[in-house]
């Protein structure tokens, strides 16, 4: 049984990369999409630890400071899904 | 020989990272395995110690280092060791990672390739869809070990962490790794942590990006990460050399102790 629902699996998340690649080719490729995101976050990443560390009040530095760390935990998660459907 | 220690503290407030280094020379920086602390590499820094500068850490959530929170991917733990080599103010670094420690690896070659000067890959894998995963009882065991005291887990995953010979031939040098082991106990919020990060992890049609200098190093008779994930691991990325150790299993730092000195001459050959 087991062994049947991972083929279902398999086979449906085979499907969803066919589909999303043959959409993503308008925008340059499932690739060059997937870069694109990636470069996107770690910029927002960026953005918000440079400005973490220019501001020297507590809480604040450690609030921005954690939304940075959780942008690129939850950019990260997307990615590695959609990596994993794409095949990219 | 020179030896230090340190905390990083990262801008977060909460995440500290606790970190040693030994012996003097080229730098180099150790990252260690699930659930394990930066002390695990005893063995590997008493072999490089004599000509280089090794750098060990303890992974957020795990030993001497905290967290804020315990939900972390492979990237974060990558910034993390490069919040390292910022303290001490290292530009470029041999990265030695071993299994989760190697995924870790490959994120820092990948987000910060400028900061690598060489990469040892240490019986880990790439992640995503092609990669190859273990027998269905070494993932039960995996998901019943959190649920196990230290002790006992350390015990029970003897099968699946050594090789049979190395189980019928090295049973002082693996009570004494359990001894090391358990002298830096982890919790189990952050052992599940770790397991989500490398459930996560997913490099695999990036590897063809890594500039470094690559050796790829795993024991045929791993059971945690399959042998064959090195083969993929050395073709993907470009110009990588590959050494499997036939009789080894996944600890093979243990079982394969002359592995080290090859490392360490890999490590010159790239300096």
């Amino acid at each position: 049984m087991m062994a049947f629902m991972e083929d279902v699996l398999r086979r449906a998340v085979d499907a969803a990369g066919t589909v999303g690649r043959a959409a993503l080719i308008p925008w340059g490729g499932a690739e060059a999409c997937v870069d694109a995101y990636e470069m996107a976050i770690r910029a927002l990443t960026d953005a918000q630890l440079t400005v973490a560390r220019a501001v020297e009040v507590e809480p604040v530095r450690a609030v921005l400071a954690s939304c940075a760390e959780m942008t690129r935990d939850i950019g990260a998660t997307h990615l590695s899904s959609v990596r994993w459907i794409l095949d990219v | 020989m020179s030896s230090g220690s340190g905390i990083v503290n990262r801008l977060d407030g909460r995440t500290r990272l606790y970190w040693e280094s030994s012996g003097s020379g080229d730098p180099v920086l150790l990252i260690h395995g699930l659930g394990l602390s930066g002390g695990a590499w005893w063995r590997t820094v008493d072999a490089l110690a004599g000509t280089m500068r090794v750098i060990t850490f303890d992974h957020r959530g795990i030993g001497r280092s905290e967290s804020l929170t315990y939900a972390y991917t492979t990237e974060a733990m990558a910034d993390d060791a490069v919040s390292i080599l910022d303290e001490l103010a290292i530009d470029r670094v041999h990265l030695y990672g071993f299994s989760l420690g190697g995924m870790v690896a490959q994120q820092i070659a990948l987000r910060h390739p400028t900061r690598v000067q060489s990469l040892v890959l240490g019986a880990t894998h790439s992640g995503g869809r092609h990669a190859a995963y273990p027998e269905p009882d070494v993932v039960a065991f995996f998901r019943r070990r959190a649920t196990m005291s230290s002790r006992e887990a350390a015990w029970a995953s003897v099968p699946y962490n050594y090789g049979p010979r190395s189980r019928a031939e090295q049973a002082d040098q693996i009570a004494e790794d359990i001894e090391r082991r358990l002298a830096n106990p982890f919790n189990e919020r952050a052992y599940r942590a770790q397991l989500l990060a490398a459930s996560l992890h997913n490099c695999y049609r990036r590897l063809d990006r890594i500039r470094a200098p690559t050796l790829v190093v795993h024991g045929a008779r791993d059971r945690i990460i399959p042998v064959a994930n090195a083969h993929m691991t050395a073709e993907r990325v470009p110009g990588a050399r590959l050494e499997i150790l036939e009789d080894a299993g996944h600890l093979y730092p243990t079982e394969e102790p002359a592995v080290d000195r090859g490392i360490g001459e890999f490590f010159a050959a790239h300096g």
